[in-house]
């Protein structure tokens, strides 16, 4: 059976902010799907090997950072003969294009996948001003 | 202060000089790298994110020295440069390992009487994974749905659709004893020797 599926390289450093971590351990940018409903943006992001509470997510005005901590995987007696994907920690960020409802994000993670609704906030009503006359 | 044109036009090709130097260096180092790269088949261990870059090379630090007048004018386009040439090696250093890889990526460990397939398979719930074990060989297959919502993509990167891997083990194993496990998208499978191809130890007779 031919192979269907193949995956591109994301073996790059992720390079938030110029500087790096203290822990050297390699950081991926890991894969991510973002599809946008009219009311509502969803994110997927693939992060294999973290746990519910390795997940780190913040936004700051319109800036979406996602960060993934991976267990270590350490295996006595075990030796790597082999090696198509390292083990390390997920860094990404994204700016969103709208404006986000804050208290209606919701997250989830379930088998090494990241999924992240954020609600579009309301548009501004439109308010007419009106004059007082004297 | 004035300044006269002649100076002016001196500094400023001064400038482009040495930018052009920079830039020599900086693609120069990037294409050195990829020249360099070997697709590692039994893998060393990978160049680490953070560990280019904690001490300054030598060269970094003799630019630094020689550079330091811009410092002090309040404008240094070479720290810009370097920056630059500093994400363009990370970049491109990314290309070293590999293009395309087939999915999913796996891991191989080895031990005295066993092997341990590990595989990244975000996504993907136990149930959907299909494993065969044959003789000296483990086959992967199963597939990967994706969001079939009518929507707006801004971006799809994730695979999907159906996969199936076969992957040679350095021996042949024992179909009875294989235990699996799956959690957080990672797959990993322990196969045994069976007990009749387990290397025996000779005592030799004094």
């Amino acid at each position: 059976m031919a192979q269907e599926l193949q995956t591109t390289d994301r073996q790059v450093p992720s390079k938030l902010d110029g500087s790096e971590p203290t822990r050297s351990r390699q950081v991926f940018v890991p894969r991510a799907d973002i599809y946008e409903t009219t009311d509502q943006v969803a994110l997927l992001v693939d992060m294999p090997g973290v746990a519910s509470d390795g997940v780190d997510i913040t936004l700051e005005k319109r800036t979406l950072a996602i960060r993934g901590y991976a267990a270590n995987q350490l295996r006595e007696s075990y030796r790597q003969i082999y090696a198509e994907y390292g083990a390390g920690d997920y860094e990404r960020v994204f700016t969103l294009s709208e404006d986000i409802d804050r208290d209606g994000i919701e997250a989830s993670q379930k088998d090494g996948v990241l999924r992240l609704v954020l609600p579009k906030a309301a548009p501004a009503k439109a308010r007419k001003i009106e004059l007082k006359t004297a | 202060m004035s300044l006269r044109k002649e100076d002016v036009v001196r500094c400023l090709l001064k400038l482009l000089l040495l930018a052009l130097r920079e830039f020599m260096r900086s693609t120069g180092s990037a294409f050195a790298r990829i020249a360099s790269s070997r697709l590692p088949l039994i893998d060393t261990p990978p160049e680490r994110a953070g560990a280019r870059g904690i001490m300054p090379s030598h060269e970094a630090m003799e630019d630094d020295m020689l550079l330091s007048d811009f410092g002090r004018i309040g404008f240094d386009p070479f720290l810009e440069m370097r920056r630059m040439q500093q994400e363009m090696n990370q970049r491109l250093g990314g290309l070293r390992t590999n293009a395309a890889q087939e999915f999913p990526p796996v891991n191989l460990w080895l031990s005295e009487n066993s092997v341990a397939v590990t595989a990244e398979l975000p996504g993907i719930a136990p149930d959907d994974v299909d494993l065969t074990v044959r003789e000296n060989t483990l086959t992967l297959k199963g597939e990967r749905k994706s969001q079939d919502e009518t929507s707006v993509w801004h971006r799809r990167e994730r695979p999907s659709g159906r996969f199936s891997r076969t992957i040679q083990l350095p021996f042949r194993v024992d179909s009875e004893q294989v235990e699996a496990r799956f959690a957080n998208g990672l797959l990993e499978v322990e196969l045994h020797r069976p007990e009749a191809d387990r290397p025996r130890k000779i005592q030799i007779k004094g």
